[in-house]
């Protein structure tokens, strides 16, 4: 399946942490021109090598950088962001109940305006142009009760994924797709390969013109063990 | 992307029009081999010998009810008998008919539908995936590896109560719960099971059916039409491509970790948000 991703240009945020990096590599495999943004120049470094070291080509970087940031710097670069993946990295675990203050919550929380400012930034291109792709990658307990204490993450994700639903209706008549992917964090071993390769091929395909009708979906990645019947 | 299915053995039932037929279609060019059936024969080898001269020796067809268990199983037999044991279940069966003077269920509200009909609705609709389903599983899970989908419709998840639904409002969601208890039996199974949600997508079964309400309601089709793609955020319809292509998607190798999602393939209609 060509999901056609060749010569466009993908912006993936929070990729120095597992599921940043294993949706650039999806994308790079695709053929994307991938570009990583997030806040250990280092990880990034290390995975643009092994991204350019598997013959792909090579991300660009904008470490330290905010989102709007990256985007503002593609553009200045001449490259117009046709993916836009915000990736909510691993937050503080524990039950609300157990916080002393609130200062993981408001940490938790300016995710939700990082995601705003790529999503912005990015869309007003996609908007110009008539095509393109913003996804969310975030935890499954934001659809589920889990066997993890997510709280912080769980609020977080869900004030996205109500924000990416309410996207989705504003930038749709301009050809723009808004979906999410949830994923399990909690598997090791093979179920986590699994799981991390079904996010991957999620985001790519969720990123393809070939899912161009499929706007305001947020799917799991949890082999079916979690959550509702919707 | 290489979907890793290449050899898959594949049944699409309602294999002859619009969406199984495209899906039918996005199968075999990933390498399956596919069984086809549908109730009525001539279209059905008019859209067998239209797959056969793209992907000669990999598709077969056969004429069947699959709401009547022993057809099922005599299509799962026959795809067995022909290309072996079934990898990839698509159970796509449409409900009630516009056509008063046709058999089955009809179009209706509430207030206007008699509880046979919904009974009738249930066979057709939730009977006939759980038959295909449990006709398959054992030698998938013999195999440890499967993937059962179902095409259904945006009503599994919000009621269509504007027009004529109340049948499939009423059994849809039912056999989104059918899809996700089996997805949870199925977990560690190798299986992974999702419900398909269409909408509005340009088939000509829903050409026909918003000719007939636009009749209905004494407006023309097109401005019928253009209320229901004022509601979607994307503005147009769908293809049957993009269903095709969304469960060929959820097929490969990479996606068997999705299951026991309802996965919308309706423009962004449906308002909930998750």
């Amino acid at each position: 399946m060509d999901l056609a991703l060749k010569g466009l240009t993908a912006l993936v945020a929070e990729a120095d942490c597992e599921a940043g990096a294993t949706a650039a590599w999806a994308l790079a495999r695709e053929g994307a021109s991938v570009r990583l943004q997030g806040g250990s120049e280092a990880a990034l470094t290390d995975l643009a090598e092994a991204i350019a070291a598997a013959g792909l080509a090579r991300p660009a970087l904008h470490a330290g950088q905010s989102t709007g940031e990256a985007v503002r710097g593609a553009i200045a670069a001449g490259r117009e962001i046709d993916i836009a993946v915000s990736v909510l990295p691993p937050l503080r675990e524990g039950r609300l109940t157990a916080f002393d203050d609130d200062g993981d919550l408001k940490d938790g929380w300016r995710h939700v305006g990082s995601t705003v400012e790529l999503f912005q930034a990015a869309s007003a291109g996609m908007k110009a142009r008539g095509s393109g792709r913003l996804i969310f990658v975030g935890p499954v307990e934001a659809k589920a009760i889990t066997g993890r204490d997510a709280d912080i993450e769980r609020a977080v994700a869900l004030g996205v994924l109500g924000m990416m639903k309410a996207v989705s209706g504003e930038v749709g008549p301009s050809g723009v797709t808004v979906n999410s992917i949830l994923w399990d964090s909690a598997p090791t071993g093979e179920a986590r390969t699994r799981i991390l390769d079904g996010l991957g091929a999620g985001v790519a395909y969720f990123a393809s013109p070939l899912s161009n009708f499929l706007t305001g979906l947020a799917i799991a990645v949890d082999e079916g063990k979690h959550g509702g019947v919707f | 992307m290489d979907l890793g299915i290449a050899g898959r053995v594949a049944v699409v039932s309602g294999g002859s029009k619009g969406q199984g037929l495209s899906t039918a279609d996005i199968l075999l060019a990933e390498g399956c081999k596919v069984m086809i059936s549908a109730r009525t024969p001539e279209p059905l080898e008019a859209a067998r010998a239209g797959l056969e001269a793209k992907a000669p020796g990999r598709v077969a067809a056969l004429a069947a009810d699959m709401t009547e268990p022993d057809q099922v199983a005599r299509v799962v037999a026959a795809t067995r008998a022909r290309f072996g044991p079934v990898d990839i279940a698509v159970s796509n069966v449409i409900g009630h008919t516009i056509d008063p003077t046709q058999s089955g269920t009809h179009a209706g509200f509430f207030a206007d539908t008699p509880a046979s009909e919904y009974a009738a609705e249930f066979k057709q609709l939730f009977l006939s995936a759980w038959w295909l389903a449990r006709e398959v599983i054992p030698e998938m899970r013999a195999r440890r590896w499967g993937r059962i989908m179902n095409i259904a419709s945006g009503s599994a998840r919000e009621p269509q109560w504007e027009i004529p639904h109340i049948l499939p409002n009423t059994v849809r969601p039912a056999v989104a719960a059918l899809h996700r208890s089996l997805s949870a039996d199925l977990a560690d199974s190798g299986i992974t099971v999702n419900n398909m949600l269409t909408g509005p997508v340009a088939t000509q079964r829903n050409i026909d059916y918003y000719t007939w309400l636009a009749g209905e309601r004494g407006i023309t089709y097109e401005e019928l039409i253009a209320t229901q793609y004022a509601r979607l955020p994307l503005r147009r319809p769908g293809r049957p491509e993009d269903m095709g292509n969304a469960i060929a998607f959820l097929c490969s190798e990479q996606a068997r970790a999705i299951s026991g999602q309802c996965f919308s393939v309706v423009g962004g209609r449906l308002r909930h948000v998750y």
